[in-house]
């Protein structure tokens, strides 16, 4: 997911990555120390820059239309890739709450390209209309443990891009709880390289070891790779 | 939410707030309102209350004898203590040369803002 998604990144932009985002962290700082050295980031608690003063700066500077690129993610992503992060249910009797859109309603329809990230790929996760539009856009992609989808925009739906290796169009669409076209050049998802993961491995997972160490350790060990 | 917090701390009843336009949170709060922009032919804008909290419970690092508090600059605290109608500040400390120096991520908080201060150890 990480390569995924740091290919999706172009030599500098100015990208923000939120709060709980350790993928797309992992994504843009393999991206940086690859193809876009040049790359501008907000990755609080990683980056060692001199910060935003408060979220107000970051979201003041987005509205502004300075940001190129956010990830954001929901518990449910519907058919025309609006998100939930409020509730499942009903609004007046949510089955469960959730602790909302902070700031996702805002910046969801404001951002050029905003990637969405979700780590689980189901049908009760990808479903027809989510419970609650918590934000909507237009997604410049999602992606997930099984494949990358792509947003037509003419008909504001999500299309199948890519399936990842071991998964085809078929196993892609078991997954998801709404009809998923193809796109015309619908294939694999080049696996990740060797130099990827040798920048992931060696610099990138030491990087958010503190911000993230629940996610470097489950790299590390899908690698299995020694602790620090 | 930190654009109505802004709208508190400026004094006026509202702000326009950019995006939001197709959200469900538009169904479920009648206060926000959708407006023609007087400004932008065409567009849409929506118009969200401002936010005054009663009081705003803080911490920041340390604070001097005249009640100056030194604060971080990573979260909006400072933007909450301005929208508040009363502010209590905790202190790990509080020192003659609190404000003296500062680090790239610290920040005054004027003693004005403050309407009490509470030290607490350790």
């Amino acid at each position: 997911m990480a390569c995924a998604i740091a290919r999706a990144i172009h030599d500098g932009e100015r990208v923000g990555i939120g709060v709980n985002s350790p993928i797309p962290a992992a994504g843009v700082l393999l991206a940086q120390r690859s193809h876009a050295p040049r790359l501008r980031f907000r990755l609080p608690g990683v980056d060692g820059a001199v910060p935003f003063v408060g979220s107000k700066e970051f979201f003041d500077f987005a509205q502004r239309g300075k940001l190129d690129v956010f990830f954001l993610s929901g518990v449910q992503i519907d058919l025309h890739g609006s998100i939930n992060l409020h509730l499942l249910g009903d609004y007046d009797r949510p089955r469960r709450r959730f602790p909302g859109a902070f700031g996702s309603a805002v910046l969801y329809p404001l951002v050029p390209r905003v990637i969405l990230f979700r780590t689980k790929h189901t049908p009760r996760v990808f479903v027809p209309r989510v419970d609650f539009v918590t934000a909507s856009g237009s997604p410049d992609r999602v992606v997930t443990p099984l494949a990358v989808l792509g947003f037509d925009r003419t008909a504001a739906r999500l299309v199948l891009d890519s399936y990842h290796p071991g998964q085809s169009v078929e196993t892609v669409q078991a997954a998801t709880g709404f009809e998923l076209p193809t796109r015309s050049d619908v294939c694999e998802t080049p696996e990740p390289t060797a130099e990827e993961l040798r920048i992931l491995r060696s610099e990138v997972y030491p990087m958010l070891a503190g911000a993230y160490p629940r996610y470097v350790d489950r790299m590390r060990s899908a690698a299995r790779l020694p602790a620090d | 939410m930190l654009m109505a917090l802004q709208a508190g701390a400026s004094g006026v009843s509202f702000t326009p707030v950019p995006g939001l336009l197709g959200s469900d949170l538009l169904r479920w709060r009648p206060d926000f309102r959708v407006l023609d922009d007087p400004y932008r032919p065409g567009e849409k804008i929506v118009l969200v209350p401002a936010i005054r909290p009663d009081f705003a419970l803080l911490h920041g690092r340390r604070a001097d004898l005249a009640g100056n508090v030194v604060i971080g600059t990573s979260y909006d605290d400072r933007l909450v203590a301005q929208a508040s109608r009363r502010v209590i500040y905790s202190v790990g400390s509080v020192r003659e040369d609190a404000t003296a120096s500062l680090t790239a991520e610290e920040q005054v908080l004027p003693a004005a803002f403050v309407d009490a201060l509470v030290l607490v150890h350790g």
